[in-house]
């Protein structure tokens, strides 16, 4: 086991992160009219710290050392368009907000999600299953920019009972139409994967076993079904996880919350380099971790795995 | 299908039976069978009729509106629909008619959905089918790519391609259909692995047929259902995206548009002019639920195991 | 009164292709202590039977008819009756002991909660017991053994694990569905070998599913000889094999691989190729007008466009056949009867 997450990490989150790096490093230095060149409209002042910086008159390969020591440091620079921030000041204070909506917005949909999923898988083809699938049918084809505005036309046109944006520190009522919509569609799509997947492993022998065994159905469900029937759950985590993320650019912008997604399209309608790119490692860095996380509890949960 | 059972030719011929048998034995192909399935698909049979009316109505629409996409008319912002200015979707901020710009922007979002579809389904086919077909080191090392890629923050990273190379509609293909074809280079692959081993690609193997020549020839040509139901559901999932980039303010550019752009638009004047956010709404959630549903259909019936 | 008397079942399954009758009329009793081999090909619906007696018939199935088990009706007892019995005093073993583990569980959790949930044991009991219990199906280093997962035994282990399992609670009927098809011949004549000396040793009923005759020669008393869901014989062992009365079962005793002549394999170096009935096991959806098997018998006749009746003969034998016993071909048969 201690091999596996090893590897997991040494030969394949860490490479991974190293070549998502060097990618971006290298865009941004073949971008026409590129923050590097002088047509870029970029105060003074952050002009010479950049040029301080990045060290432009040194070799690439001196750049490109310069940035890997930078980012191991964690520093993601000065932000191109406020020149008083670095993007790391910007960033900290964004980070907080999102990662409240997110993970509140995950864990609703991973326990609404499976438990839906379970009660179709258990009632299947009757009006529990039906409505559960025909809601998350809806759930994973209504986009979150439609379902956004919708819920705030509803609940804060025209009944009048939730804000239609803001943050406020995340006060309850502010969370809750961001939350619903971050996390529609996970429930949806965990609901379906935890349905299907729990039929398989119901129609499996090893459950006939069980059942053969004379075991009460509630037991063979808690003891026998529901850890092989989690493990498509738990590898849909990862792009679960992703989604969340990038879902909350839409959630962030529509409501007014002044999280990462929001700081991320900002960055890219000012044309702000240095945030842009800082925030795509940051998170391309938190999604392989997050990866390899889900891997390693994959190995955990699977003996077959954990054995190997 | 396999047929129900047949008679042994070796035993001698016995006539009341045997033709009773014969008649009860129906070969039928794997298409016509295909093709039943899906047209007893009630809802991908109506889905099937309405994308096709909105697609028309995006070709075709524009032509019986008096306005023009780009006309802006500052007396007549946010006005609600009405038929005798022929204003039949109401018009938005710039008092711009909301009829012809859905259909404009369904005429671009369904573009982008099929051409980004289209190169995802290229690159994937081509890459599935090389690295299943070739196998061994490069196949790993074929794969080992598509996991690194597939564990980069794409949107993010489209976004930031965005923001160096600036907002070009065909940046938009290209990107939005390279980052996609991912999921169907994998399928494909699997694909590819199980038909390798078939006898007529064995067969053509031995006779010396290049490498090449037997991906284009044989392989392509027989996942080419599988591709097609994927395709389906791609293109779907292409228009989503774009819808995002455009949401976002980073797709399509003014005065041009498309439905994430008029959404866009649409959740701005929400409390003043509902009709902006309804109209583009729904022209795209039902063309989404139109190509799902399509997609699950023609899985099901290409594929009867499946549920 | 016989332990279980089994008495026109029937099981359908509701399909999208039509409704498809797996099992018709099915009748036949088992006394105490004895065994019964249910054999037949694929889609013979044996081990829908099977299923139907423990109530494990997937959802889209129905069983009709009665199960009678110790004079109670097993068909139509509610579920949680139905636990007390399953298990405890009716037992079964499957055809693929790789899959009818749960590979999520140690052998040892799988073994112990049979015990916890009949017997009430506490856990430190139902261990030394299933510890004892894997010691009688002969594995070595039972107490290590428990903690390991099913993926870390061999075929023939885990069938051994299986059957020490189905035995835990000394079941008074024993289905084996099959209990040696997955697995090699040298493990195959092991597993045979250990289910005689259990049954003698706990004086078990068992109900032997299988598509070979050669493993139903050493173990059963009586055979029932099954195609596409309807008996075709039905008679005791020895007369079985010394005169069978049905064309099918006679290709089927013609078809088992005789070890007394280099048959070992499935090539044979004599003639090539093993004996085996001509023709495909039926589909139960398009199955021909009267006898099922007609499409593949060598002495059908045009009587065979009507269904044959399930005729009784001689000392409790029955068979479902137009042509008299005098005017079947004689395939001859590799097999002797043993026991």
């Amino acid at each position: 086991m201690l091999k596996f997450i090893l590897r997991r990490i040494f030969l394949e989150a860490i490479p991974t992160l190293l070549v998502l790096v060097t990618v971006t490093f290298f865009l941004i230095r073949l971008a026409p009219g590129g923050p590097f060149s002088s047509e870029m409209n970029v105060p003074p002042e952050v002009k010479a710290a950049i040029e301080a910086k990045y060290q432009l008159d040194q070799p690439m390969s001196v750049q490109y050392l310069n940035y890997l020591t930078d980012l191991a440091r964690g520093d993601l620079g000065p932000s191109f368009k406020y020149k008083d921030f670095t993007v790391n000041e910007l960033v900290n204070k964004a980070i907080p907000v999102s990662f409240k909506l997110g993970i509140v917005a995950f864990l609703i949909a991973l326990v609404v999600g499976v438990s839906a999923g379970v009660a179709a898988a258990l009632r299947q083809n009757t009006w529990i299953d039906y409505s559960v699938m025909g809601v998350a049918m809806i759930g994973v084809v209504l986009p979150n920019f439609v379902l956004a505005p919708m819920l705030a036309l509803i609940f804060a046109v025209w009944f009048k009972i939730l804000p239609a944006g803001g943050w406020e520190g995340g006060q309850i009522q502010f969370m809750v139409l961001p939350v619903a919509v971050l996390c529609k569609h996970y429930i949806s799509v965990i609901a379906r994967i935890t349905r299907g997947s729990m039929i398989e492993v119901l129609g499996s022998p090893f459950i006939r076993t069980a059942r053969a065994k004379g075991l009460p159905m509630h037991y063979i469900l808690r003891r026998h079904a529901l850890k092989p029937a989690m493990l498509p759950v738990v590898s849909y985590l990862g792009p679960a996880f992703v989604g969340v993320i990038t879902g909350s650019v839409v959630v962030e912008t529509f409501f007014g919350i002044p999280g990462i997604g929001q700081l991320f399209i900002n960055g890219a309608l000012n044309r702000d380099y240095s945030m842009v790119l800082g925030l795509t490692i940051l998170i391309g860095a938190l999604m392989i971790t997050f990866n390899a996380v889900v891997d390693i509890l994959y190995g955990y949960i699977d003996p077959r795995i954990r054995i190997k | 299908m396999n047929t129900a059972f047949s008679i042994q030719p070796s035993l001698p011929p016995l006539p009341g039976l045997d033709d009773d048998l014969n008649a009860s034995i129906r070969g039928r192909s794997l298409w016509a069978d295909a093709r039943r399935r899906f047209l007893r698909n009630h809802a991908a049979l109506v889905s099937l009729v309405i994308l096709a009316v909105i697609v028309s109505l995006c070709l075709l629409g524009s032509a019986l509106s008096p306005h023009a996409y780009d006309e802006p008319d500052f007396g007549a912002m946010h006005q609600a629909p009405d038929s005798t200015t022929r204003h039949w979707f109401g018009t938005d901020n710039l008092g711009r008619d909301l009829f012809v710009r859905t259909l404009l922007g369904g005429r671009i979002s369904l573009m982008v959905g099929a051409l980004g579809a289209l190169v995802a389904v290229i690159i994937g086919t081509l890459y599935g089918a090389t690295a299943g077909f070739v196998g061994g080191k490069i196949d790993s090392v074929m794969m080992r790519f598509l996991e690194i890629l597939a564990s980069f923050p794409i949107m993010f990273l489209v976004i930031l391609l965005m923001t160096l190379f600036g907002r070009d509609l065909w940046l938009i293909f290209v990107a939005i259909g390279a980052v996609s074809w991912l999921d169907m280079a994998r399928i494909v692959r699997g694909q590819t692995l199980s038909l390798k081993r078939k006898e007529f690609v064995e067969a053509a193997h031995v006779a010396g047929v290049s490498t090449t020549r037997i991906i284009i020839r044989h392989i392509v040509p027989n996942v080419l259902g599988l591709v097609a139901v994927y395709a389906t559901l791609l293109v779907p999932s292409m228009i989503l995206f774009e819808s995002f980039l455009s949401y976002l303010g980073l797709g399509v550019q003014e005065p041009a548009t498309s439905w994430g752009a008029l959404l866009e638009q649409g959740s701005k004047s929400l409390e003043v002019a509902v009709w902006e956010l309804i109209f583009p709404a729904g022209f795209l959630v039902t063309t989404l639920f139109c190509f799902n549903f399509i997609g699950d259909g023609l899985r099901d019936a290409l594929d009867p195991k499946d549920r | 009164m016989a332990l279980l008397e089994v008495d026109k079942l029937n099981v359908r399954f509701a399909t999208p292709e039509g409704e498809v009758a797996a099992v018709n009329d099915l009748s036949f009793s088992l006394e105490a202590g004895a065994s019964i081999g249910i054999v037949g090909e694929s889609g013979s619906g044996k081990s829908q039977t099977a299923f139907a007696l423990m109530g494990l018939l997937a959802k889209n199935g129905r069983a009709s008819g009665e199960v009678r088990y110790a004079g109670v009706d097993l068909l139509s007892l509610p579920e949680a009756e139905l636990n007390l019995r399953r298990g405890a005093e009716i037992a079964m073993i499957y055809q693929d002991p790789m899959t009818s583990l749960n590979p999520y569980l140690t052998i040892g959790d799988q073994l112990t909660e049979v015990l916890q949930f009949h017997k009430g044991m506490d856990n430190r009991s139902a261990v030394a017991e299933s510890i004892r219990m894997l010691d009688a199906v002969r594995i070595a280093d039972a107490g290590k053994r428990m903690g390991l997962y099913p993926h870390e035994f061999s075929g023939g282990m885990r069938q051994r694990v299986v059957i020490a399992m189905a035995l835990l609670c000394r079941p008074k009927l024993l289905i084996a569905d099959e209990p040696t098809t997955a697995l090699d011949v040298t493990v195959q004549a092991q597993i045979l070998a250990l289910l005689q000396d259990l049954r003698r040793a706990f004086s078990t009923s068992i109900i032997l599913i299988t598509h070979d005759l050669g493993v139903v020669a050493g173990v059963c008393d009586s055979v029932l000889v099954m195609y596409a869901g309807r008996v075709m014989e039905y008679g005791d062992a020895r007369s079985i094999f010394q005169a069978a009365a049905h064309p099918y079962t006679r290709g089927l005793l013609h078809a088992v691989p005789r070890l007394d002549r280099r048959h070992v394999d499935a090539t044979d170096m004599n003639s090539g190729r093993l004996n085996t009935i001509p023709g495909n096991p039926p589909n139960l959806l398009a199955l021909p007008p009267g006898c099922p098997f007609a499409p593949r018998c060598i002495d059908r006749t045009t009587a065979c466009l009507q269904a044959p009746p399930l005729e009784v003969f001689g000392q409790g034998r029955r068979r479902a056949c137009h042509r008299a016993i005098g005017d079947l071909t004689d395939l001859g048969s590799p097999l002797k009867f043993t026991p």
